[in-house]
């Protein structure tokens, strides 16, 4: 009885791997899974019959028949797996040329982008970021920058004034640097602040001039604090936003909160570009907030992101940054 | 200011190029802004007459021959101020001149022609002509020494530096300071100003009487009597030295004054001796109402805050600004009385600005000159004078000293200052040579100099500038860069500009653009979108740039609303915008608070037109999915309730907010308010959320934006769709609330809101999915059932609910 069964056997494996070697489609394979393997197959027909054998036999058959389930098993898994690896002609093709379907993103200003770009430059180098308030009083706006009422040096803020009943010293900020004084009066030395925010003047607006524009502050003092770190720090920032091998220049140049003063220029396409005025903190600065000018020295600066994204941006007219139009605006 | 290459160089002996020279002034402090090429003409020459007769066909012309040495050419001329043996200058055909008919003074190019009849082959040359000034009286004569054939450039040849001078260096107002700027930049000593003269021994000022009554206003007045003056033009090189620098000259005398305050950097005065009264000066203060004729025809009116020179009975200038017509030297003038004196630089811009009338002495005078300069000036003005004209003085001078001030400030310039500052050791020897060109005296001490202030420079009062004035001549190129050292200061996290960061940046990733606009606007547009508010104590500007927009913003709405009003007539896509910002109020404390909003706006398609996208209009739902995004990313559950606000449209808005607290709205914009814009979309919705309280109840609640891990269900879940049907009227927020209170529920998701077909009148369908699992073991399908049973029948109790099959 044995052999009979075994000869069945050895005929199905024969049968099957010849229909294998026939097969090129998922369909084909899974009606050959069927016949072979299948509740209704050959195989499993042998199997069921094995209890019908006698004990003898049963052993013999039930372990070849297995042995050869678990081998078209395998035979199938790879042919499952040939078929499908050389399937791509199964879907329907689609036009990749069509456009899909884009979740937009929006865009931050482009005086926000320069003002996060440059902060987060002096962040890295120990500043931190602090902010005033735009309406100010003249007393930190001018008096205790060193910039006394009635004084020609006043000449380069035209200032905006606030109508109010109560006080006729509140003004627009003219420019981020009444935070060094703010800041100063409530800290002791060290300080190392950079101050980002709105500044306005009063004048035309035009081509290159805004009245309303953003202005970013820098203020470094404590013992031994030189004219040497002022130029240090500063080709650091051109470096990290210009690239390392950017051109730096600096010249004299009067502002009355410093001495000495500097402007920073950077080489532009072969011209010079001012882009900062700098300088070490005038003592009475220092003094008008009861720092000690023989212990503490320190810098200050201050740029305006609007004219650097200008520049990078190879804008040419200031008065887009407050346009709003979107089609400016989608371009940053 | 305008300096001429020529000029400089009568006090400076330098062989740089323009350029260089700009170069190293401007990054020294004074910087150049243009660089002017003038008198460099071809084919002009410079000439001699050598024949002159009339003109057979005209009366008024002449026919000139000009040698220009191995040349003769034959010309007509015009002008009647010539002379055998002049030496003139000679344009030969083919020169470009400008002409001088034309009213923008054309160039033109020289041909020969026939004027009447008679053919001129080339011309003689007026100022106007060769563009160097405006006379066209007559032709330009050139000094008797002067080369004939010569290119015309050789003589007339100058470069005009202009200047962009800082308000600390009245000095560099005059040519000697930037001719001593430059001195100290190349190792040059510049040559000494000539202030002597030869006087007469008679003491000619002793008719002259001068008081000053507020000494505190001007603290020093010299005076001079110049007697025998003849009033005429100036001499040609003093006009030219005028002309190059955009001056006009007047007469020998005016020119002269001029001439010195734009040499020395002192304003002067000559008055007609003649016309000050009892020969009497006096220095006071301007009477109330008192009023006064200036040398420019205006008539001003004084208080009693300004300054005055008067004589006997009447004003007669004001003083350091202009002088009064009164006084005015005039071509009978014969006897002048010559003024320098120093005045106190805040009266003197106070003054200037109160009457508007800003001068040439004002702009000097209201940097504070010292008072040495006075009388360099005057003693500069008087050896001119007496040059050009056959005048007489008296070799004193009238000086009035009103303060016992001396005239030299001293400061101790410490030596280890230069490394404080600058970080760098200079050695003492270019210290001491660098404060000599400057023209500063010094004494050596042990541990540095005392140094003597000179006249010329008010700007230096303290070390530092003295330590400026070494890096600026050294170069700041040649100061090291070092790294900031020593520890920063311990660094506090920034919460606050961190969530406003936030908030953007969620924005933005939602596709919005930002907006920046001008925090000011008009009280009318403001209360386009502020209607409900009572009129509240608006911050007005005194001097807005825009007349239109004098107040400062309490909202960022009208901005907004603008922003889509314009860009609706040209984006035809989304708009989706939002502003960052401040708003100002004025709560009554010393400044406004300026609290930052947020505010959104949005309106047209939902998204670009594409091939596969629905192309609905944005609604409602776009906007408070942007604010539930928002508030996802802030790790906050913003709660939505019904608002009345007439800013929206009805039953199309709502408010927000977080823990209970109002943070802000959002609705669709009521068409009362949009007629008011002028946007060519309809439908536009904002949304409104102070960014101030978010800031504040995230803070009291924790750091929120500090995420914190929560151990998550590991448990298997499974969900049920419940299909209900309710009343129109019902809101599905309340179900779902009502649905979240059984423990079992995970979470409810709204797969459809649907009325209309198969759904009775007033009635509302929606579909829901709700996901079951429990917390502490794998739920059954009993126990859903339970909860399910449970959940419709607090449905069908509390809204009268209809299961749907």
């Amino acid at each position: 009885m044995s052999d009979k069964s075994i000869n069945q056997l050895t005929a199905i494996k024969l049968e099957a791997l010849s229909d294998l070697g026939n097969l090129d489609s998922i369909d084909q394979l899974e009606n050959w899974r069927v016949k072979y393997l299948g509740r209704k197959g050959n195989l499993t027909n042998i199997l069921r019959g094995i209890s019908t054998l006698p004990v003898d036999d049963r052993k013999i058959v039930g372990t070849e028949a297995n042995k050869l389930r678990s081998s078209l098993e395998e035979e199938y898994e790879e042919a499952l797996s040939t078929i499908k690896s050389g399937q791509y002609d199964q879907v329907d093709s689609i036009d990749i040329t069509l456009p899909g379907r884009k979740p937009k993103i929006g865009r931050l200003h482009p005086s926000t982008n320069m003002i996060r770009e440059i902060v987060h430059a002096f962040n890295e180098m120990g500043f931190q970021t602090v902010e005033g308030s735009e309406i100010e009083l003249e007393k930190y706006n001018f008096d205790m920058l060193n910039i006394p009422a009635d004084h020609p040096a006043r000449d380069q803020w035209d200032t905006i004034w606030l109508d109010s009943d109560s006080h006729d010293d509140l003004l627009l900020r003219t420019h981020t640097s009444p935070m060094q004084a703010r800041v100063m009066e409530k800290n002791d030395p060290p300080v190392r602040v950079i101050v980002p925010g709105k500044c306005y003047r009063y004048e035309a607006t035009d081509a290159t001039h805004e009245w309303h524009f953003n202005q970013i502050e820098g203020l470094a003092v404590d013992e031994n604090i030189t004219f040497a770190d002022l130029k240090g720090t500063l080709y650091e920032f051109v470096k990290k936003i210009f690239g390392p091998s950017r051109k730096v220049r600096f010249r004299c140049d009067f502002f009355p909160f410093v001495e000495p003063g500097v402007d920073m220029s950077i080489d532009w396409n072969g011209r010079w570009i001012e882009i900062l005025g700098a300088g070490m903190v005038h003592p009475k600065v220092l003094d008008a907030v009861g720092y000690d000018t023989e212990k503490y020295t320190g810098f200050a600066f201050g740029m305006g992101p609007e004219r650097i994204s200008m520049l990078q941006n190879e804008i040419t007219d200031i008065r887009n940054f407050y346009s709003n139009d979107l089609r400016f605006l989608s371009q940053f | 200011m305008k300096v001429p290459l020529s000029w400089l160089k009568e006090y400076i002996n330098v062989n740089l190029s323009p350029e260089e020279i700009a170069h190293q002034l401007t990054m020294a402090g004074n910087e150049v802004d243009s660089i002017e090429k003038i008198g460099i003409m071809d084919n002009v020459y410079t000439g001699k007459i050598i024949h002159i007769e009339k003109h057979p066909n005209a009366d008024r012309l002449n026919l000139v021959t000009v040698s220009l040495i191995n040349e003769e050419y034959k010309v007509v001329c015009g002008a009647n101020n010539i002379n055998m043996n002049d030496k003139i200058v000679f344009a030969k055909e083919g020169a470009i001149l400008h002409d001088p008919y034309s009213d923008d003074s054309k160039l033109r190019k020289l041909k020969k022609s026939k004027i009447r009849g008679v053919l001129s082959s080339g011309m003689v040359c007026s100022a106007k002509e060769l563009g160097i000034g405006n006379d066209h009286e007559g032709v330009i004569i050139l000094p008797q020494n002067t080369k004939i054939g010569l290119p015309i450039s050789d003589v007339l040849g100058d470069v005009i530096f202009d200047f962009e001078l800082t308000p600390n260096r009245p000095d560099c107002l005059g040519i000697i300071g930037l001719a001593r700027d430059l001195g100290a930049l190349t190792g040059e000593k510049i040559n000494d100003i000539d202030i002597s003269f030869n006087g007469t021994v008679n003491d000619i000022n002793s008719d002259l009487k001068i008081t000053i009554e507020n000494p505190e206003l001007c603290s020093r007045y010299t005076a001079s009597i110049i007697e025998n003056v003849k009033i005429q033009p100036s001499p040609q090189w003093l006009q030219n030295r005028l002309l190059a620098i955009g001056e006009r000259p007047v007469n020998n005398i005016v020119d002269v004054t001029n001439y010195v305050m734009f040499e020395t950097g002192q304003p002067l005065h000559a008055f007609d001796r003649k016309k000050i009264m009892n020969t009497t000066i006096n220095v006071r203060r301007a009477n109330k109402g008192e009023k006064l004729v200036t040398l420019d025809g205006k008539k001003r009116n004084l208080d009693d805050s300004m300054v005055v020179i008067s004589d006997s009975n009447r004003s007669i200038g004001l003083a350091g600004i202009m002088g009064g017509e009164n006084s005015e030297v005039s071509k009978d003038t014969t006897s002048i009385v010559l003024e320098s004196a120093t005045w106190n630089a805040t009266n003197n811009r106070q003054t200037a600005k109160k009457l508007d009338l800003n001068s040439q002495a004002t702009l000097r005078f209201e940097k504070g000159l010292k008072k040495g300069l006075a009388e360099i000036g005057l003693r500069r003005a008087i050896k001119l004078i007496l040059e050009i004209t056959d005048g007489v003085t008296s070799n004193n001078i009238i000086d009035i000293n009103t303060s016992n001030n001396t005239h030299t400030d001293i400061i101790f310039f410490q030596y280890e200052k230069i490394k404080k500052v600058l970080g760098i050791q200079i050695e003492k020897k270019i210290v001491e040579k660098t404060l000599d060109l400057l023209g500063f005296k010094f004494k050596s001490e042990s541990n540095g100099w005392k140094v003597e202030i000179p006249y010329w420079r008010p700007d230096i009062t303290i070390q530092e500038d003295i330590v400026e004035e070494l890096a600026r001549v050294i170069g700041y190129d040649d100061i090291p860069t070092t790294i900031l050292s020593g520890t920063p200061p311990s660094s506090i996290p920034q919460k606050f500009i961190r969530l406003r960061e936030k908030i953007s940046d969620v924005l933005v990733g939602l596709g919005m653009y930002e907006v920046i606009n001008y925090p000011t606007t008009s009280i009318d547009g403001e209360k386009r979108v502020l209607i409900s508010q009572k009129e509240p104590k608006y911050i007005k500007l005194k001097n807005p740039v825009n007349l239109e927009s004098p107040i400062m913003r309490r909202t960022l709405i009208e901005g907004v609303l603008e922003n889509i009003a314009k860009n609706s007539k040209v984006w035809k896509n989304p708009i989706k915008i939002f502003e960052l910002g401040k708003v100002f109020h004025d709560n009554g404390g010393r400044k406004p608070e300026e609290p930052y909003y947020i505010v959104g706006g949005f309106a047209g398609p939902r998204n670009e037109i594409n091939w596969d996208s629905e192309n609905k209009d944005i609604d409602f739902f776009d906007v408070k999915g942007v604010i539930e995004s928002l508030f996802d990313e802030i790790n906050v559950k913003p709660k939505f309730e019904i608002l009345e606000n007439p800013l929206f449209t009805k039953g199309v808005c709502s408010s927000i907010s977080i823990f209970d607290q109002n943070i802000g709205m959002l609705g669709q914009v009521n068409k009362n308010v949009l007629e008011k814009f002028n946007s060519e979309i309809g439908k536009i919705f904002i949304f409104e959320l102070s960014v101030e309280k978010i800031f504040k109840l995230i803070e009291d609640k924790s750091n929120l934006l500090e995420k914190k891990f929560k151990e998550f269900n590991r448990l298997p879940s499974s969900y049920r769709d419940l299909s209900l049907v309710v009343n129109s009227g019902i809101f599905v927020g309340d179900l779902i609330d009502q649905i979240a209170n059984n423990k079992l529920i995970k979470s409810i998701n709204i797969f459809d809101v649907f009325d209309g077909k198969g759904v009775p009148k007033n009635k509302k369908a929606i579909g829901l999915r709700l996901t079951y699992q429990s917390l502490d073991k794998t739920i059954t399908s009993q126990e859903i059932n339970k909860s399910e049973q449970r959940i419709i029948s607090e449905l069908k109790n509390k809204f009268d609910i209809d299961i749907r099959e």
